[in-house]
């Protein structure tokens, strides 16, 4: 059986601009696995994403990754390092075009656009061209397009609206189904209810860490990262504690919606027979 | 206005068309899916970019030529989207106080302005004032920012995405800044965002885009909100848009039943799951 690929944070320290932001922080993610990182504004989610990416050297500690190919970043405002003239060119940059001929190149690209929602832009686009948005969306489509093994994403949607948004976070799930492992920063609770797991940074380490309904159940843990439980988790807790254990195929309005159809049809079916 | 957005690649261009206008004193917030022309809206009424077709009338009056936007653009404070980025100076006084020294504020009066304009954005300036901006962390840097913006006293304020990618209490410090501002004096103010949970509180209009069209102008009250949009947009919060499909299909839940515990009683008590 092969072994999982996984993604080791050990022992990072790191100090910006005389602040400790990262004090002997350790984790680890495996392929396979969505991770999401909360912390407020400055804690140092980026500077730990950076690092991960090696993009940064950390004071002490160091990163490995076991097994698997390839670590894909998405900066939180990709645009500013674009460096494609075109759409294609953008995403293309990352593929090795010795081992796909260009045709190959071509389609991967489009598959990629297709993947976040961009399909109805031409590949000629100047990505400066682009909406905030549309930028944050080709960035994600050029670090999924080479299929890397682990993905390390900044505020992935913090430019999005909510339909984007939720384009995003099925593509994310869809990729994580395929094994590839996400660290996932982000400052929304909502976003992080569809990670496996969730941890808190706060002064340097993790404070929190376990299975996301768990963390983002945890209001003294939230308050640490700045953030406030999810109203689709509360919601679902508020039928739990009536009895009513609504099975959620997905944490969006809909995927709340079909939760209770589901679970009403199946009530009245079983009141039938 | 119209405007025209470059051609790209295939020759194809892309076009923003709008006319609209807004009651002083209005607090807007301008919606619509990601690349529908909000951030081009903003830079248009900042006259940071011409239309390429039409005009722009402030208090009755055409704003055409250079003369015309030197005359206003101190009236104008504009915060583009991650406004952090486009920090240069070595202090925060100097960041601050960049716009009045500009238009030959003498540096006295400068500095009480920029004073002023910190501590409204929830900095003390004798901490803050002389450290760099670039050493601060990102909710600070969102509020050195804002202080820029409010330093010249700006009777419309432009805000692009004023509170993304901010954790939800800093994100509220720098919200309370705007709000506490224009609660102080009649200022008309445009906020372009995703953030509807916190926007609809607060705006009494919307103008809603859609592909560089205007989809809605109007009182928030006038407003109904669709079940399901062609642009996949909505302006509803998560909890409203549960309730409105499930009262379009049958259910009639109450617009009061708003918090997660009174809509899971609403929906226990009316989707038979009390007696099963």
């Amino acid at each position: 059986m092969p072994v999982k690929p996984t993604l080791h944070f050990d022992q990072i320290t790191h100090t910006y601009a005389g602040r400790k932001l990262l004090d002997d922080f350790s984790m680890h993610i495996s392929g396979g696995e969505w991770f999401c990182l909360l912390g407020k504004s400055g804690v140092g989610k980026s500077t730990l994403a950076r690092i991960g990416a090696g993009l940064l050297a950390p004071d002490a500690g160091r990163v490995r990754r076991l097994g698997g190919d390839g670590i894909g970043y998405l900066a939180q405002s990709p645009g500013d390092i674009f460096i494609g003239a075109t759409i294609f060119e953008e995403i293309a940059f990352g593929l090795s075009s010795s081992d796909h001929g260009y045709t190959n190149v071509r389609e991967r690209v489009k598959q990629s656009l297709r993947l976040v929602g961009l399909s109805y832009l031409s590949l000629e686009t100047n990505p400066t061209a682009l909406s905030g948005g549309q930028q944050q969306l080709l960035g994600l489509a050029a670090v999924l397009s080479s299929q890397p093994s682990f993905l390390i994403l900044d505020e992935p949607t913090s430019m999005l609206d909510p339909q984007a948004q939720l384009t995003v976070l099925r593509v994310l799930r869809s990729v994580v189904e395929l094994g590839t492992g996400i660290l996932h920063i982000t400052h929304s609770a909502d976003e992080a209810l569809w990670a496996h797991r969730v941890g808190i940074l706060h002064q340097g380490k993790l404070a929190g860490v376990g299975r996301s309904s768990e963390v983002l159940s945890d209001t003294s843990l939230l308050d640490k990262a700045g953030a406030e439980q999810p109203e689709l988790l509360r919601f679902r807790q508020a039928l739990t504690h009536k009895g009513i254990h609504l099975d959620v195929p997905e944490w969006s309005v809909s995927g709340m919606y079909d939760a209770l159809l589901a679970y009403s049809s199946a009530s009245s079916f079983s009141e039938r027979v | 206005m119209g405007y025209e957005y470059a051609p790209v690649g295939d020759g194809t261009t892309a076009r923003l068309s709008l006319s609209f206008s807004i009651p002083t004193g209005s607090k807007v917030a301008l919606l619509g899916p990601s690349g529908s022309g909000k951030s081009t809206t903003i830079t248009l009424l900042a006259g940071l970019l011409a239309p390429s077709t039409g005009v722009l009338r402030y208090d009755g009056k055409e704003v055409r030529t250079p003369g015309d936007w030197r005359r206003l653009r101190p009236r104008i404070g504009i915060s583009l989207q991650q406004p952090e980025t486009q920090f240069f100076a070595a202090t925060v006084w100097d960041e601050v106080m960049f716009a009045p020294l500009n238009y030959g504020i003498p540096l006295q009066e400068a500095k009480r302005m920029a004073h002023q304009a910190l501590t409204r954005a929830y900095l003390d300036p004798q901490t803050y004032g002389p450290q760099s901006p670039f050493s601060l962390s990102g909710g600070e840097q969102r509020r050195v920012a804002l202080a820029s913006v409010l330093v010249m006293q700006p009777t419309l304020l432009l805000l692009d995405e004023p509170l993304a990618g901010m954790d939800a209490s800093s994100a509220q410090i720098v919200w309370r800044g705007v709000t506490d501002y224009l609660n102080s004096g009649a200022c008309t103010c445009i906020v372009a965002t995703h953030d509807i949970t916190r926007i609809r509180l607060w705006a009494d209009r919307l103008l809603i885009l859609d592909a560089g069209r205007i989809r809605f102008n109007g009182p928030m009250s006038e407003y109904k909100p669709f079940e399901s949009d062609a642009a996949g947009f909505s302006c509803q919060s998560q909890m409203e848009r549960l309730r409105s499909l499930l009262n379009a299909s049958g259910r009639h839940i109450r617009p009061e039943d708003r918090t997660p515990e009174a809509l899971a009683e609403a929906v226990y008590l009316q989707m038979g799951m009390a007696e099963s």
